[in-house]
């Protein structure tokens, strides 16, 4: 095939383009790979939660307090519980942190 | 001599400052006053087990009678589950990052990237859960090929430790490529470079000291993960060498134990606090490292 310098040249040009552009795909299908794991995990995460939590998810579940029948069981004491950690967090860090931004 | 109101507003301003000066210190303190109250009990414990014997012993029973505190099984279990979340997360986590620095369009880019926050946000404990009640039973035990997989492995926790750190890498990374000068890339692309020759061979080095940032902050995250690790990876202390089986990790052992299944004031309480202050070494000898390489590699471009 190669019978003349330029001919040659040229071939091996085709053949590096054809393993760049190869290589390329590859490349991508990586990048892709890495965008698409973090969002099928994320999708994943979303539905077996929905599907476990939705029957529960009601109006009881957040009024009524923990139970040792599970279908009356609710949240509500967890909920206070969580509200006064991030209130008192709330409280202690934001005038000690703004107070040594300011400072600082 | 000023007037009254002037020194009243001088001894005011003086207050204030002292004030702001009070709760700078207070942060400082704070910071102290945990290191102080880690190593403390720290030392106590190492008055009753030789630290030979914390740090070469590989059986780690701190309830057993005789008890036996050596830590290295735990450690182990702790490294299992950092390196498959590194595995996880390195390789996913700078593909995200390249694909929105180098190929996304800015409108893709701009939808990605708060989603990716998202993943970001979740509690730990979800995905502890997740991790648990999904990962473990529906792909670890159905894919992995060595053994029988039970309730817990560290090959789940690792997998859900390392997407959990997956959004620190992608965003921290992509920060970094986004900090490497448009006219770098202008010139490769002049000399006919394609993006994949761009991304790989122009912003990847030039960004490489913020690249290592980026793992490294994933990796001190990795392996100080409690709730996964307590969740899923089992609180059975043993020298794993199989990935599909579980083993306590030293946060792990930390949030088991702190919960109170150890008398105040004996040596397995004690133990928790002497985990603690190695797990603080690991974390800050990793973040002295990235330091070093950071600084070594740090590209400046005006």
């Amino acid at each position: 095939m190669s019978d003349t310098p330029i001919r040659a040249a040229v071939d091996l040009t085709a053949r590096s383009d054809r393993a760049r552009s190869t290589k390329d795909l590859v490349y991508r299908i990586f990048l892709f790979s890495g965008i698409g794991v973090a969002l099928g995990a994320l999708a994943t995460l979303l539905v077996t939660v929905s599907i476990d939590g939705a029957p529960r998810l009601n109006w009881d579940l957040i009024t009524a307090m923990p139970s040792a029948r599970p279908s009356r069981a609710g949240i509500q004491s967890a909920i206070w519980g969580s509200i006064w950690v991030v209130g008192l967090t709330a409280l202690i860090s934001l005038p000690v942190g703004v107070g040594t931004a300011v400072y600082l | 001599m000023p007037s009254g109101a002037m020194r009243r507003r001088i001894a005011l301003e003086r207050a204030i400052k002292g004030l702001l000066a009070v709760m700078a210190s207070l942060t400082v303190v704070a910071s102290v006053l945990i290191v102080v109250a880690l190593v403390r009990p720290a030392i106590d414990f190492f008055s009753e087990v030789p630290v030979v014997d914390f740090l070469t012993g590989s059986r780690w029973a701190p309830l057993f009678k005789p008890a036996s505190f050596g830590v290295w099984s735990i450690v182990v279990g702790s490294l299992w589950v950092a390196a498959i979340a590194l595995v996880v997360a390195i390789p996913l986590g700078l593909g995200a990052a390249f694909y929105l620095s180098e190929y996304a369009e800015p409108r893709v880019r701009a939808f990605l990237k708060p989603v990716l926050e998202v993943l970001a946000g979740i509690p730990t404990v979800v995905f502890g859960f997740f991790a648990l009640n999904f990962v473990n039973p529906q792909i670890v035990a159905k894919l992995w090929p060595v053994g029988d997989v039970g309730t817990y492995s560290v090959m789940a926790a690792g997998i859900v430790t390392g997407i959990m750190i997956l959004p620190t890498v992608a965003s921290l990374a992509e920060d970094a490529m986004a900090a490497v000068p448009l006219s770098l890339r202008e010139g490769a692309y002049a000399l006919g470079s394609n993006r994949r020759e761009v991304s790989t061979r122009v912003v990847f080095p030039a960004a490489f000291s913020g690249i290592v940032a980026a793992v490294v902050l994933a990796a001190s995250r990795a392996i100080g993960e409690t709730t996964i690790a307590l969740l899923a990876a089992g609180s059975k202390a043993q020298l794993a060498t199989n990935p599909g089986e579980e083993a306590q990790t030293m946060a792990g052992f930390i949030g088991f134990a702190g919960i109170g299944d150890q008398a105040t004031g004996s040596t397995g309480y004690k133990a928790i606090f002497a985990v603690g202050s190695l797990l603080f070494v690991i974390t800050m000898a990793l973040n002295i490292v990235s330091i070093r390489v950071v600084r070594r590699f740090r590209e400046v471009y005006e």
